[in-house]
This record gives structure tokens, sequence and C-alpha cells, in this order.
């Protein structure tokens, strides 16, 4: 599975991949569980929902990138709330490509969340969340040109 | 390139390696005072990415000989030593390999154990071996 994460700041999406000294990407499902006990003493569980979230830690920071760019702005800028707001897209490489270089995706609403900026001697790194907040589209990506086409509405 | 011939390179760039006439060879050192074997000692994976991308290390032993009539060769020669591992610890993003599909880099070396191995025969008179270990990492970024 490839991630790729929208880094622009404009209506025109700027999909970046997401992976460049990682070694791990996990997006953590932290499902909301329930569990109800009726009269009769019988239990039942409940699964509502989720709230998904992934951690990207190290990112080192190139300023030749436009995520860079992005996650930089938000810093020098104390941004919050809608100024957040971003899509990122997961692309089923392991399915059948409908085209070339076109894989099955599903692109979801994620808010960005900056941990810290700055680090060692190293490398000047600004690790960060992604916190999916919904609006998942079902739809295909070409890893070519960086485009999502979407192929049916949001499945929320 | 491979790292092997990056860091022979590298070594043979040093300012002052001309105070070691007879030249680096690979997995062999001659005999006599002047001369530098570069003795790889193995390559090991350190981290990978999941995007494929390799961060690599590869090991290597540096065997030099040179005079050692007196203390002021002595001297001279642990001093070169001292500022050759100054300028391997300088060494940044030297690149190994580069095409279109992938990039091969040294992100940083270091040098380690720079101290007197050996005498070429029981008489020091004759010369003496240095030795200093060198650790290059290096990583393989795919385009």
């Amino acid at each position: 599975m490839a991630h790729y994460l929208d880094a622009s700041m404009t209506e025109t999406p700027t999909y970046e991949l997401l992976g460049a000294d990682l070694e791990e990407y996990t997006i953590e499902m932290n499902a909301n569980v329930e569990t109800k006990q009726n009269i009769l003493g019988d239990s039942a569980t409940y699964i509502s929902g989720y709230e998904p979230q992934a951690s990207v830690e190290p990112y080192i920071a190139d300023k030749d990138t436009q995520l860079f760019t992005r996650l930089q702005t938000i810093i020098d800028e104390r941004q919050a709330l809608d100024k957040l707001k971003s899509t990122a897209v997961e692309v089923h490489l392991w399915e059948t490509s409908s085209g070339e270089n076109t894989f099955p995706a599903y692109r979801e609403d994620v808010l960005i969340e900056p941990v810290s900026y700055g680090g060692d001697t190293t490398a000047y790194q600004i690790p960060f969340n992604l916190h999916y907040v919904g609006n998942r589209t079902k739809g295909t990506f070409n890893v070519s040109t960086k485009t999502f086409t979407a192929t049916s509405v949001n499945t929320n | 390139m491979n790292i092997i011939e990056a860091v022979k390179n590298i070594v043979a760039d040093y300012e002052h390696i001309s105070d070691f006439s007879g030249g680096i060879d690979i997995d062999f050192t001659k005999e006599s005072s002047g001369n530098m074997g570069l003795f790889p000692t193995g390559d090991s994976l350190i981290k990978k990415d999941i995007l494929g991308n390799e961060t690599r290390r590869h090991n290597f032993q540096l065997m030099a000989t040179a005079d050692s009539f007196n203390d002021f060769d002595r001297l001279n020669n642990s001093s070169w030593l001292l500022s050759f591992t100054y300028y391997l610890n300088r060494i940044r993003n030297f690149i190994i390999d580069e095409d279109d599909e992938k990039r091969v880099y040294i992100t940083g070396i270091t040098p380690s154990n720079a101290m007197l191995y050996g005498y070429l025969n029981p008489d020091a008179q004759d010369g003496v071996v240095y030795q200093l270990q060198i650790s290059a990492e290096y990583k393989t970024e795919r385009k």
C-alpha cells in the first residue's frame, strides 16, 4: 500500500508520497467500542466508529518539496483549524491495475498536526501526525501523474 | 562505482596522501615504508524504509606503513592520522552512483582506533604499520 498526502496550499492538489526514512507507517484505527449489558445480564458490544490516526516520524525536512513548505508554513504562522485540512490517499498497489500506473485507491480528509520541529545535528526534522476525519471516497490513483479520480460518492 | 571504490577515492583525494607515495592497494599492503592498503571487512543493512530505500554500513581497515626511526617520526605519523581522521569526519553526501531511478551516496564516515598496529619486522627501525578502522554509512534512495 502506498500513502500520498496533498501538500498544496491551493485548490489543486499536489500529492507527495510518504515513506522516505519511515521504517513504519501504521494507521491506528482507534475504534469507539461500547459494551452494554441488558436486564437479562447479556452483554452486547458495539463499534460505533473510528478515529484513525497515523504518525509520520521521522520526517526529514527537504526544502525542495512542497510538503516541507506546507509544514513550515503551519509552524511559522502557527496555523490551526481549517488551515490544517488536507487529503490523504491510500493506494492499493496489490490490486489489479485499471489502467497504466493506475490502481484502486481511497481518499480521505485529514488534519495535519505538527508534533515538533528541530532535531539533532543529523537533520532538521518535523515529525507530524495525520488525523483521518472522514469524507472517505473510493476511486483510482495514477502513481505517475499523482492524480486521484473518484469513482463513487462519500462512503461514510 | 561501489562503496569500496568510493572510499578508496576519498582516501586518495586527501590533501596529504602524497606522504604515502606508494599508493593505495585493496586487500594488500606492500611491506615497505610509505604504502597503504584498504581492507574491506563487510557490509550490513542498518535500516530500510517503507519505500525500499536502504541505509547500509561498510567497514574497512586501513593499514599504512611508515618510518619509525625516532619519536619525531612517530609523532609525525600519529599527527598525520589525526588530521586524516578530521578529514574523513567531514565527508558528507558523497555521490557513489546516480541515474534516473536511484541515487547512492555516503552520508558520513566514522574513523576510529587510529593506532600503531605492529612492526614490519622485529627491528622497528625498518618501519611500522599503523591501522585506522573506517565505517562508511551510505544510502540507496529511489527517485
